[in-house]
């Protein structure tokens, strides 16, 4: 409980009779939860605080382990003074009529205590109406020293497990309203007091960060009397360590703060007091220049510092001495500057630190200059060299006088020793890099990568050798050219002051002389032999092993040369299948494929129109779905240029009776035959089909004269079947007629120039079927004619 | 070792303090004497005894004062009147006896102390997982065990803190500025990790800082030159051993390089190039420039800066490398060049949230606002980040009142916004402060209080007073800083090679 509170009960003191017994009860229910029947009884008007409702009333809004509950309850003896004042506060006479109230509930509770079990339910409806009673509850309101102590009976809980949903934050905030109608109803300072003391009791609702809050200014808020409200709070952490924030001067800070802020009033400004920095004697000015100029832009920047700082190696003050006097004692021309000087030095720290890394450690003798010099490479300048010898001396001076330590002051790092851990001057270790796990499939992952590596590094590195052999090669023809040029040359010097007359050129050109032309080699000769159609090849060389292009043979005439041998090769193999084709007959297409047709004279072709005009192809979706409209056109490309101009698009005239209409629909079929659908077109006599054409057929296949036409679709699976049914019978006949036929005439009419047979043609006139009339084919269009 | 931890006498444990008489040669190691500080008589411990100029000195921390206040004295500022405290009888012979050389104990002897501490510390830690291990038992014995020197266990009294809680902060605190280092520690280090265990951390958190355990607790350097000013080291960092001899270490201002004696110095100045901090500018206004460097491109250079930091930052471990780190460096420019003013470290990816590893204003830009945006600009990249940030734990002291005076400025500027209404998260989301952090300021300022039923936060008269003194006073002086405008600046990806710590 809290002693401000607490303060203002006990002004408020009245009478302390009766209450130390209900302390004394409070307490012991406290400690021991189940003691409670007999000892809440005896007193008459306590038995009301003891009631177990008036306990729920007074749970505890935190809860407390039981060994906090022991320290929150003060010892009896210490606590009945203070206490029994504020009890006797809480039992001072309510009004009349409350006061009756209160006996019954007081009574009921006695009864409730006895019959526990039978009046469960009856003690539910009650408490729930009673929970309603503001006033009285309020007056009911637990001692304050219990605040924190009536979580901890368990025994109570068990007895009237509907106790906890007494304590609802919704009964707390009924109770609260009551309490301000209270408050306004009675000023009475008293009452006052208990009000404010019963408000803080109620529990709090736990902070959330998460709702919003309202912000209110200090005067807005009433003035709370005790700060206990903040308790539910949890206190955050400083985040210092524990042992530091106890310092003085911290907490002298943070004190004072405190002060400022609660009392409003100036505080000394305090500070934690901390080591001065003052300014240096050194010149600033002389040591950092003014350079810096600063770009317009946001420097991006990723030298290191190595790359910033020169060489590493400083001078120290008996570098400077030696050098001095080093300096005087050498001539003018040969002083070493310092750069130079600090560019040996630092060659040989490093090398003995590569060299003899722990040579601090395991006495290892100092570096001869021999070995040093052994070591010289492109980190020292030539001419720093020239002194390295003298200032080796030097150096090995500073380094004995250094124990052999390094010059150059080094951190600590780790040197895998034990000693490591402890050493505070060890700085900068390593961090363990996680240990992938290792297994099978990874191991030879690995392998196979270090294979791959090492075989294109020796891949990489053969290719450098051969690239470095060319050279060396090409290095040495070079040289020798050169030799050979000089040679000539001298010779042709000698020759001209032996004044011998003759072919210079042939010693100025570096290879031999032109051999004449040998006679032609003739190609012809060869070229049965060559693989066909591909010709001889084109010569590269003779054979002797020279260029051909002496020989000088023209482009025009090999060329010519080669599409004759071509064209003839083409002829020969034309007659030789012709050759092998003679008396047999070519069956191979017959089943499936449909008949090649052979190119049909153009005068097989009635025209189609003539004067009348053709109608617009309808858009059909055939027609549309199979491409162009102009498709009729396409096929009929080759006679366009007459016939385009005879065929015109148009409507009929109206004026024409619809039976007597022309009409045209043009289709595409399967295969995309295109076809052409007419009506009402009378035939015209085709005077152009001469006699002769029209024999053509005439004893062509097995089809006789009288034979029936029929509408057919060569394409139709009927039909296909058909026709191999016949052709099979007509296999069997041919068989006996074979002979015959070879000895028929060679000369055979049905072959089409590709050296097939045609299909059996169906000669021309109108048929018997009226409206359908398979007229005549065309290889190339594959038109029909539908009458 | 934590010489500060001794001085708190655990109230509760009766530890039996050998008290006495003691004379100049009788002093040792490890005896608690009054010593004079400034006028005032200070119980204070003898961490180390030399003899100069045949006269011997003592190196003593001050109880309840900061290492960075421990101090060579002269034998006379001993009060030999008053009595000391003698250390527990088996302690002197762990600790380094070897009073004749400044140097950091023997190995050997660091190692037995190391092993007999860790042993002692895993008794007394209070870690909820050494909590586990301990028998209950224990304790007590441990108790009787510890001398004075070596317990740890703390009486924080959490009353103290509690009753001390500050409203408000001077205004004036807020130029302190902030340093501060934090180790991964959770919130009550009420103890000291062992040494296994904080190495064991350090080994997996990817953290910067470290306990007090680690380090030798005697300041290794007398003086540092850089720039233009001289300024005293505040704790022990591991510069080159043979620099203990030096008077004064030279740091170059451009790229830290530290040299013991003038000449060579004066020679690397000749020769050093570096302008600037050795990476890109991501922000810069008409005050100060920042610079991002990544520990692992910039090796040498982080390490030169964390061993520079290391002088002033005592939880700050330099143990293991830079490579998992971000340096932000704040610079002012002039023509001579960018001088390093502040910088603040950040791990490439921290587990806990961490928005700032390790913040330091160096000694000779102190008070002079620099910490603040410092801080601000953490923030910024975690706004950036969208992130909410907090900065390592545990903080200094001067780190804990930087950051309280940010955060006080800058919740109290959002709430004196005309807000009716606020939410804690929603505050915490608008600043990149984690809601934690949100809660502790108002806490701090007595803000979070429970009225009619419900929480409220008050904008209390102090709080308002004290943001319009602050006001006025930076209408006088010109108001430094950060304008998220100038930041130019992606957060950085790393893939998880180059964020771990392989070579």
């Amino acid at each position: 409980m809290h002693p401000l509170s607490f303060a203002a009960i006990q002004k408020s003191s009245q009478s302390p009779t009766g209450t130390t017994a209900n302390q004394r009860f409070s307490i012991k229910k406290s400690q021991t939860s189940h003691s409670l029947i007999p000892s809440s009884r005896p007193e008459g008007r306590s038995t009301h605080y003891a009631t177990p409702r008036s306990l729920a009333a007074a749970r505890p809004a935190r809860a407390l382990t039981p060994p906090q509950l022991l320290a929150a309850i003060p010892s009896p003896p210490q606590q009945t003074l203070p206490a029994s004042p504020t009890l006797s506060h809480r039992l001072s006479p309510p009004p009349p009529s409350e006061y009756s109230r209160r006996c019954d509930t007081s009574q009921a509770g006695l009864v409730r205590f006895l019959l526990t079990p039978v009046l469960r339910i009856l003690r539910r409806v009650l408490g729930r109406k009673r929970r309603c009673e503001g006033p009285q509850r309020l007056r009911v309101a637990r001692p304050p020293y219990d605040c924190d102590g009536g979580k901890g009976t368990p025994g109570l809980r068990c007895l009237f497990p509907d106790l906890r949903s007494a304590q609802r934050p919704t009964s707390a905030r009924r109770c609260a309203q009551q309490k301000y109608i209270l408050h306004h109803q009675h000023h009475d300072a008293s009452l006052l007091m208990t009000q404010r003391a019963t408000g803080a009791r109620f529990r709090q609702r736990k902070l959330s960060t998460k709702q919003n809050l309202p912000v209110l200014r200090e005067h807005e808020v009433e003035k709370l009397v005790d700060d206990d409200a903040s308790r539910h709070i949890p206190k955050v952490e400083t985040g210092v360590e524990k042992g530091e924030e106890i310092e003085h001067h911290l907490q002298a800070v943070i004190s004072a703060a405190q002060a400022a802020a609660q009392g409003g009033g100036k505080v000394a400004q305090l500070f934690i007091p901390t080591p001065d920095a003052v300014a240096s004697k050194l010149q600033y000015e002389d040591l950092y220049p003014r350079q810096f100029t600063q770009p317009a832009t946001y420097i991006r920047f990723s030298s290191t510092v190595e790359d910033m700082i020169g060489c590493p190696y400083c001078m120290t003050s008996e570098d400077v001495a030696f050098l001095k006097a080093y300096n005087q004692k050498k001539g003018k021309t040969v002083q070493c500057s310092e750069s130079e000087f600090e560019e040996v030095m630092n060659f040989f720290e490093e090398t003995t630190q590569t060299k003899q890394p722990y040579a601090a450690v395991d006495n290892s003798p100092l570096l001869s200059y021999e070995d040093l010099e052994a070591e010289f490479d492109e980190t020292i300048g030539e001419p720093a060299r020239r002194f390295a010898r003298d200032i080796y001396n030097h150096w090995k001076n500073q380094r004995l006088l250094n124990g052999n330590h390094s010059l150059i002051q080094n951190l600590k790092f780790e040197t895998n020793l034990e000693t490591d851990d402890a050493d505070p001057y060890v700085c900068f270790r390593r961090r363990e890099v996680r240990q992938v796990r290792k297994t099978r499939g990874r191991d030879a992952q690995v392998t196979e990568k270090l294979k791959k590596l090492r075989k294109e590094l020796e891949e990489a590195r053969f290719l450098m050798l051969q690239v470095k052999r060319r050279e060396v090669l090409i290095r040495d023809q070079l040289t020798m050219d050169k030799t050979i040029f000089d040679q000539r040359s001298a010779v042709k010097e000698i020759k001209r002051k032996l004044s011998i007359k003759g072919d210079d050129e042939e010693l100025l050109i570096n290879q031999r002389p032109a051999p004449k032309p040998k006679p032609r080699i003739d190609t012809q000769a060869m070229q049965p032999r060559g693989i066909p159609g591909m010709g001889p090849k084109p010569q590269a060389t003779r054979p002797d092993g020279r260029l051909v292009d002496s020989d000088l043979v023209s482009l025009e005439e090999q060329q010519a040369k080669r599409s004759e041998h071509i064209e003839g090769f083409i002829e020969e193999n034309l007659m030789k299948h012709q050759k092998w084709n003679v008396g047999w007959v070519d069956q191979t297409w017959r089943p499936i494929t449909p008949p090649l047709e052979q190119a049909v004279p153009k005068q097989n072709f009635r025209t189609v129109l003539t004067s009348s005009q053709l109608p617009t192809p309808p858009a059909s979706v055939s027609s549309e779905g199979g491409g162009d409209p102009m498709e009729v056109d396409q096929a009929n490309k080759q006679m366009e240029p007459r016939r385009s101009a005879r065929i015109r698009y148009a409507t009929p005239p109206d004026d024409v009776p619809y039976q007597d209409q022309h009409r045209f629909r043009r289709r595409t079929g399967r295969g995309g035959r295109v076809m052409i659908d007419r009506r009402g077109v009378k035939r015209q006599k085709t005077e152009s089909v001469d006699e002769r054409s029209a024999d053509r057929y005439k004893f062509c296949g097995d089809s006789s004269e009288d034979e029936q036409v029929y509408p057919v679709d060569w394409t139709d699976n009927l039909h296909i079947r058909y026709r191999i049914m016949i052709e099979q019978q007509g296999a069997k006949q041919q068989h006996a007629q074979a002979a015959a036929q070879n000895r028929r005439a060679i000369e055979n009419h049905n072959r089409s120039s590709s050296g097939h047979l045609l299909p059996p043609s169906v000669p021309n006139g109108p048929s018997g079927s009226g409206w359908c009339w398979l007229r005549s084919q065309d290889a190339e269009e594959t038109l029909e004619y539908v009458d | 070792m934590a010489p500060r931890e001794n001085s708190n006498e655990p109230s509760g444990t009766p530890v039996p303090v050998e008290r006495g008489f003691a004379t100049l040669q009788t002093l040792s190691v490890g005896v608690k004497a009054i010593v004079d500080k400034d006028g005032e008589k200070r119980k204070a411990e003898i961490l180390l005894i030399q003899t100069r100029r045949g006269k011997p000195t003592f190196y003593v921390h001050y109880e309840e004062f900061n290492k960075r206040l421990d101090e060579w004295v002269p034998a006379d500022r001993i009060d030999l009147s008053r009595e000391v405290e003698w250390p527990a009888p088996e302690k002197p012979e762990k600790k380094k006896s070897s009073s004749s050389q400044k140097n950091a104990p023997s190995k050997s002897d660091q190692k037995n102390l190391k092993r007999s501490r860790s042993k002692l510390d895993r008794e007394i830690s209070g870690t909820p997982e050494a909590t586990n291990l301990q028998p209950p038992g224990r304790a007590s014995s441990r108790v009787t065990k510890a001398s004075g020197k070596e317990n740890r266990e703390l009486v924080v009294t959490s009353e103290v803190l509690d009753g001390a809680t500050p409203k408000a902060e001077d205004e004036e605190l807020d130029l302190v500025d902030v340093q501060d280092a934090a180790a991964a520690a959770k919130a009550a280090p009420d103890h000291s990790y062992s040494r296994e265990d904080e190495i064991e951390k350090l080994r997996t958190g990817g953290s910067m800082t470290q306990n007090q355990t680690e380090i030798s607790r005697v300041r290794n350097l007398e003086k540092i030159q850089m720039g233009k000013f001289e300024v005293e080291p505040w704790y022990f960092s591991p510069y080159p051993i043979d620099f203990v001899d030096s008077d004064m270490v030279y740091i170059c201002e451009f790229c830290l390089s530290y040299f013991g004696e003038v000449t060579p110095f004066e020679r690397h100045r000749s020769k050093c190039t570096l302008l600037h901090p050795p990476g890109n500018e991501i922000y810069r206004d008409d005050y100060v420039s920042f610079f991002e460097i990544d520990g692992r491109r910039q090796r040498t250079w982080c390490r030169n800066l964390c061993l520079l930091s290391k002088l002033f930052l005592d939880h700050k471990t330099l143990y293991y490398d830079v490579d998992p780190f971000l340096f932000y460096c704040m610079a002012t420019r002039d023509e001579h060049g960018c001088h390093l003013v502040g910088y603040f470290s950040k791990e490439k990816e921290s587990a806990e949230g961490y928005n700032v590893a390790c913040i330091l204003t160096l000694p000779q830009y102190q008070r002079k606002g620099f910490g603040k945006l410092l801080i601000d600009f953490s923030y910024l990249l975690s706004k950036r980040e969208n992130k909410l940030g907090s900065p390592e734990k545990p903080l200094s002291d001067l780190g804990l009142l930087g950051y309280r005076a940010y955060w006080q400025e800058t919740i109290v500027d959002l709430l004196m916004d005309g807000k009716v209404e606020a939410n804690i998260e929603d505050l915490g989301a608008t600043t990149a402060m984690t809601t934690n952090d949100v809660l502790h300021t108002l806490q701090n300022l007595n803000m979070l209080r429970y009225s009619k039923n419900q929480h409220v936060i008050v904008l209390t008269d102090a709080v308002i007073e004290q943001r319009e003194r602050q006001k006025a006073k930076e209408k006088i002086k010109g108001k430094r800083s950060i304008d998220p405008e100038r930041l130019i600046w992606k957060p950085p990806v790393f893939s998880a090679a180059s964020r771990t710590w392989n070579w």
